[in-house]
Parts: structure tokens; sequence; C-alpha cells
């Protein structure tokens, strides 16, 4: 192919720029944590980092294929797993969601771009089959020792009494994974996100108000349904992997993931769906993508 | 009720701040005439003239040098008065092209300050037939890039309403119309006026970016109590605010249906420097043989050039103290869309010469673009001023489906560059858009043949 092909100008965005503000979008949520669940969440968010980025390039070595770590995709999905564990996870449970992710739900189907479902919630779930007991101990923020207590979706589910404010909720102040309890700094990041036009606004806004709501009404607690569990996390920077051109096509896309999300916070043996909602929204895709038609092309009525 | 007079399109780039048109755009033009002039017989890609001179002749400026040879060319005129010193050959693809190059005379004659240059003139002696046989005579084409016969689009089968006269300049850096709108307003004016009556038009617009306000006024404030059917449309820059559909779109709201021409929405498209050209012709009896003419980007004093045709493009880089970086790309005409001729180029190196088509001459830094893989962002469908899913077009390409590419109307595309511009992972999907909607559209005349 010739060298310089039309236009000769290019935009200063690449996808290492989009990656790193997506790894900026998801700092407040991190410092928080630190402030909350202290130094293991730090600790676990680099070394996941560092094994997902690893895992990359080694396979790509081995396979002799393009070496893309440093589009920092890689990174983002390090974040986001270590943001799905407590901080009390064994640092080697993570790892091992790290390989998987990139290894099997990445790299194995064609890398960045071409991977059908979330890698990291995918290497998340892969891990939680394997090792329930050690994932489903959720820290308590601000505690001295390694206490663990049910989440807030976990003790509505029970029948418990929740004991945690509204404020707390939005706050972080829950248990809960240690990237995922504060929906105001994750927001805060989305918000940079949204500034910079880099992410589907309409998809994560549809996504989180009907889940939160519908979910929150059925377990009698709005507030819960929103900011109790995963959603923000997931509804604003997992759902939102793939954009449709359509505005159908976005509405359909995070209605399918509400209704798995809804499901399964009240019927299953899980207290959270969102990782379920997302991982299945990802598979109907293919099938939505048929439908998402340009909603006007030039001169074609 | 529409609280604006315009219709913005879907989509399109904001690819600089200003600074790149700021470069030359306060710069006045410069007219300028080389010893030596090589005037191609193929002024646009695929138009094609007979040469009608032979060495050691002697031309007056003004004089037809070629007759159209076929449907895309029009009649070419000696630039310069002078001797015929050589007939150059050459290698364009699969055709030779003869290069008339012809040695001006030490004095030329001098151009008549004609009162068209200064005021509205009358049209009133001319008729609609007449006008657009003087456009076939003085060689009229589109100097906006594509080049189409003035005298061919000014005979639609279609009742036409509108004369767009195209001054968006959208394209990043370039100044030339900018300049010629204000420093030679009454004879685009004049064309301009003469093109509204040669299409039988009710009205003509000119139509500009709201970064060239200062013309707007200027013009507006020319028009003011003459009964000209002129008035000026100032637009919101953006590109491709002058791509023909989208100012279609802009002015009128109307869309043309897929597969047609500007005259299925009764309109007619026509770039300023034709007006300009048209202005010539049917006042001064001059046909089409300057144009003006932007040599900018790395450059080290940019500037805008009023030059006979084949100008050798050289010598305008060299007025523009040449070329500063090193390592750089050369473009032909605007980033968007202009082809690159070559990369790190001295200005000496650059053997092209002005055709009626060459808004400029663009020097940018070089750079090496890598594709990687598309990361499913949906920028480019965002971006697509045809309203298109590039990623999907490109997909479905390289996957070698050109049914799916047709469902995804592929054929609707032209080539602005938004998608490629706009993708963060630099894949080339204007490339093989382009490609895909040629290859659709010689698939559906294949089967139309069938």
């Amino acid at each position: 192919m010739a060298e310089h092909i039309n236009p000769n100008l290019r935009s200063p965005k690449t996808t290492q720029k989009i990656m790193l503000d997506v790894c900026i979008a998801l700092m407040p949520a991190l410092i928080y944590s630190v402030v909350i669940f202290g130094i293991n969440s730090l600790i676990l968010t680099a070394v996941s980092v560092i094994t997902c980025m690893a895992a990359e390039g080694i396979w790509q070595t081995i396979r002799k294929e393009p070496l893309t770590v440093t589009d920092l995709s890689a990174a983002v999905t390090g974040i986001l797993i270590a943001f799905n564990m407590s901080s009390t996870t064994p640092v080697w449970v993570v790892m091992i969601a790290d390989v998987f992710a990139i290894i099997v739900v990445k790299q194995v189907f064609g890398g960045i771009g071409s991977n059908v479902v979330n890698p990291a919630l995918m290497g998340r779930l892969f891990t939680m089959m394997v090792y329930p007991v050690q994932m489903m101990r959720y820290a308590v923020p601000g505690a001295v020792d390694a206490a663990s207590s049910p989440t807030v979706l976990s003790a509505i589910k029970a029948g418990q009494e929740v004991s945690y404010s509204v404020g707390d909720m939005i706050l972080g102040n829950i248990p809960g994974a240690l990237g995922e309890t504060s929906a105001l700094f994750l927001l805060v990041g989305f918000l940079y996100l949204a500034y910079k036009k880099e992410v589907n606004v309409l998809a994560a806004v549809v996504y989180i108000a009907v889940t939160g709501l519908v979910s929150g009404l059925m377990m009698g607690n709005v507030a819960a349904g929103f900011f109790g569990g995963g959603l923000f996390l997931g509804g604003l920077f997992m759902l939102t992997d793939y954009v449709f051109v359509s505005k159908k096509g976005k509405l359909l896309y995070a209605l399918a993931a509400a209704v798995i999300t809804i499901l399964v916070r009240q019927f299953s043996m899980y207290p959270e769906g969102v990782c379920f909602g997302i991982l299945i929204a990802n598979c109907t895709v293919a099938l939505i993508d048929r439908i998402d038609k340009q909603p006007h092309v030039y001169g074609v009525k | 009720m529409k609280d604006q007079d315009f219709t913005v399109f879907h989509g399109g780039v904001h690819p600089t701040d200003g600074s790149d048109k700021a470069l030359s755009n306060a710069k006045p033009i410069v007219e300028y005439t080389p010893k030596v002039v090589e005037i191609s017989m193929a002024q646009t890609g695929p138009s094609i003239c007979e040469l009608l001179v032979k060495e050691g002749d002697h031309v007056d400026r003004g004089q037809l040098i070629g007759s159209p040879a076929n449907f895309f060319a029009v009649k070419l005129h000696a630039s310069v008065s002078g001797t015929v010193k050589e007939i150059k050959k050459v290698q364009n693809g699969p055709r030779e092209v003869p290069i008339c190059v012809i040695e001006a005379d030490e004095t030329q004659p001098p151009v008549e300050d004609l009162p068209y240059r200064h005021q509205l003139a009358d049209l009133s002696s001319y008729t609609k037939e007449q006008l657009i046989s003087l456009m076939e005579e003085g060689g009229i084409t589109g100097m906006g890039g594509a080049g189409f016969p003035s005298h061919v689009k000014y005979k639609p089968n279609k009742p036409i309403e509108y004369v767009l006269i195209n001054a968006a300049e959208c394209e990043p850096f370039l100044t030339c119309d900018h300049r010629m709108l204000l420093e030679h307003s009454w004879e685009i004016l004049n064309g301009a006026n003469a093109m509204v009556k040669a299409g039988g038009a009710k009205k003509g617009y000119i139509c500009m970016e709201d970064n060239k306000q200062d013309v707007a006024d200027h013009l507006n404030k020319l028009l003011q109590g003459t009964n000209a059917p002129l008035e000026v449309k100032v637009l919101p820059t953006k590109y491709p605010q002058g791509g023909e559909r989208q100012l279609i779109l802009a002015v009128t709201g109307n869309e043309i249906p897929a597969g047609g021409l500007p005259a299925d929405a009764a309109c007619i498209v026509s770039n300023t420097q034709s007006a300009k050209a048209m202005g010539d012709i049917v006042f001064a009896g001059i046909p089409s043989i300057t144009r003006c003419i932007t040599i900018t980007g790395k450059v080290n004093d940019p500037k805008n050039f009023l030059v006979p045709l084949g100008t050798p493009i050289r010598e305008l880089v060299a007025l523009a103290g040449g070329i500063r970086e090193k390592s750089n790309k050369v473009i032909l005409g605007g980033p968007m869309t202009g082809p690159c001729i070559g990369t790190d180029m001295t200005g000496d190196e650059i053997t092209q010469c002005v055709t009626k088509v060459n808004g400029g001459l663009l020097v940018l830094e070089n750079d090496h673009i890598v594709e990687s893989a598309c990361i499913r962002c949906g920028g480019c469908a965002l971006a697509c001023p045809a309203g298109l899913s590039p990623f999907k077009i490109d997909h479905a390409y390289r996957a070698g489906n050109l049914e799916l590419c047709e469902k995804l109307h592929a054929t609707e595309c032209i080539a602005c560059g938004c998608c490629s511009y706009t993708c963060p992972a630099k894949r080339e999907l204007t490339f093989y858009n382009t490609k895909a909607r040629d290859a659709v559209k010689a698939m559906i005349r294949e089967r139309g043949k069938k």
C-alpha cells in the first residue's frame, strides 16, 4: 500500500490516548478505594495491570504477532478486573483472572476490537466460579483487620436490615469490590470521558436508570438498587465497550443488559447481576447489529 | 420556522483550529508571470485535449491551443503570449499526455481595466444560450478540484431554481478563494450573475463558511442597492461544508437523491474561481487562463498567487520562501482530498504546473501512519456526512463481501476523508470505502448488463 493515503490530515486522537483517558477516568474511584479499603486496593490494581500487560505481551511474542501492549487496552482490563474484586482477594486469584481475561477472552478471539465479550467481566466470572470462597468475601470500609461483610445487595437478599445511609452508598462507604462501591467517584471519571466524547452516554444512562429503578423497587430499596452493587462500574465503564450507530441499537442493547441484570438480582442465587447482564448483552451484539442501521443515509429514502 | 437560514448536515469534522488559514488569508494576492509556462492537455485526471499548435508557433494570450477530445475536457487557451518552445510528452497512467511549453514574450499585452471589475455589469443583451456558449468558448470548468465542464453542467434536463457559488473553501489551509472574493469581488459577482442567468435560475447564493465573515460583509456592501439576484449565505465552518451535496443541503434543506445530480435538487453548484472565469469571458472576452493558488504550510512565507495556467509550481514555492521542513510531505490541493505528490522534497523537485483545478500546494510535516485494529468506537459513523458506517463497509470490503457493502450503501461515499481523519486506530477507512464504492458501482453496472 502506498505510504500516504488521503486524507493527509489525521486527528491527534489515538487508541492509546482513549485508553489512557479511561485509565485516568478510573483514578478517582481508585484513590477513594485506597482511602476506604487501604493500600491493598492499589497493590491489587497495580499487580493486575502489570499481569494483563505482561500476558498480552508474552502471548503476542510467542505467537509472533505485532505487539499491542502500548495501546493500553490491557491496562484498562487490568484496572477493571481489580475493581471487580474485593481488596482482600489473594493476589494470585487476581492474576488468574487477568491471564484468563487476556489470553482466553481477548487474544484467542483476535485481540483488541475482536473479542466477543468484555474480558474483565469474563475474567472475574471465571474466578468467581472457580474460587467462590475467596471471591465472595467483601471487605468492610475502614476496617482495621480483614473483616468481611455481606454487601448491601446480599444483605437485602438474605432479608437483613441495611444499616448504611444513602449518602454512604453514593460515596462508596459500603462493603463491595474495591472499585465498585463509589458511584460518585465513578461518575466523576465518566463525566471526564463524556466531556472528551469518548463514551456512549445513552446506553449507560438507560442501563443504569432502568436497572436501578426496577430492581430497587422489586427489592424495596431504590437507593440500594442504584448504589448497593456494581451498577455504576458496570454501566459506566464496561457496558459501553461496543457502540451502536443508531439510537434503537443503543437502547436495545442497554435494555437487554438491564433485563438480565434485574432478573439475576431478583430470581437467582446471586445478589448482583451486573456481570451477567453485561456479558449476556455482549453476546446479543451480533443480533442487534442486524437491525442497527444508520439513522439516515444522505439521499436515500 | 427555522431559527437559522441553513440546514446543518450530519457528521463532518473540524480538522484544524483556524491557524492553518491564518497563515495566508491576510496575504494579498501576488500576481506573477513566469518566463515559461507548461500547459498540460490533461487539466484533470480523466480529461484530454487535442493540441492545436506545434513547436515554433507563436501564440497570443487567449488563443485556442487545445480542443476537447473527450467528455471531461474543455477548451484550452494559451495563458501567455509567446513562442511554443517544445511539446513534451508525459506518461499519465496508460496515456501519453502532451504538454505545451510556451516561452513568454518579454512584454505581455496589457489587460484592459473594464467596468465589470468595479460595478454590476448589464446582462440584458445576453441570452441564456449565448452565455452557455460563452462558457464553452471560454473553457470554463469546475475549478474546485473535480473539474467538470461548466457548459455541460448548465444544460441539465431539469428546471433549475438556484445557482450556488461554492465559496465555502472548507479544505483547511487553502485561502485562494478567500482572497479572490476580497480582491476580485466584482468579477466574481458579475460571473455569478451571468451563471444565474445561464442556468435559468431565479437566484444565486454565494455560499461561504463563517470563517470568511469579512468576505460576507464586503460582498453584502457591494450588493447593497443593486438588483442582482444574488445573496450571500454564511454557513457554519465544518468540513466538508463545501462538498456539493452538503452545500445543497445546507442552503436548500433538500438532498440530492441517491445516484442523482445537483439538478435533481434544482441546483447547479459552481466554484468561486469558475465564477471569476465566467465574468472574464462574458465581460472581457478573456478565457479561463489564470487562477489563484495558495502556497502554504511548512514554507517560509505562505502566499496566494494569481498566475497564468502552466506556471511551474516550484517557482511559486521559491517565491513563498521555499520549503522549511526537510522531513515533509507535499500535497497538491487541500490536505483532506489533495494527493500527496512526494515526501522529503525540496521545492525544485516539484515538477507539477498550475492547472485549472489546482487550489493549492501544501507542505506538511511528514508522518508515518500505521493501521491498528478497529476498536468499534463508532467515531467514523458519527463523522460521516453521507450517514454511512465506514467501519462496517471497511470490514465487509476487506472480507470480500460486496453484497454487504451494497446493503450498507457504500455507493453513497463521497470520499471526503472524515472517517480516516477521525479514526483513533488510524485505519484507512476512506481508501477502502471508496474502493468498496467503486466495486459496488461496477457490480451494479454488470448486473444491469445481464
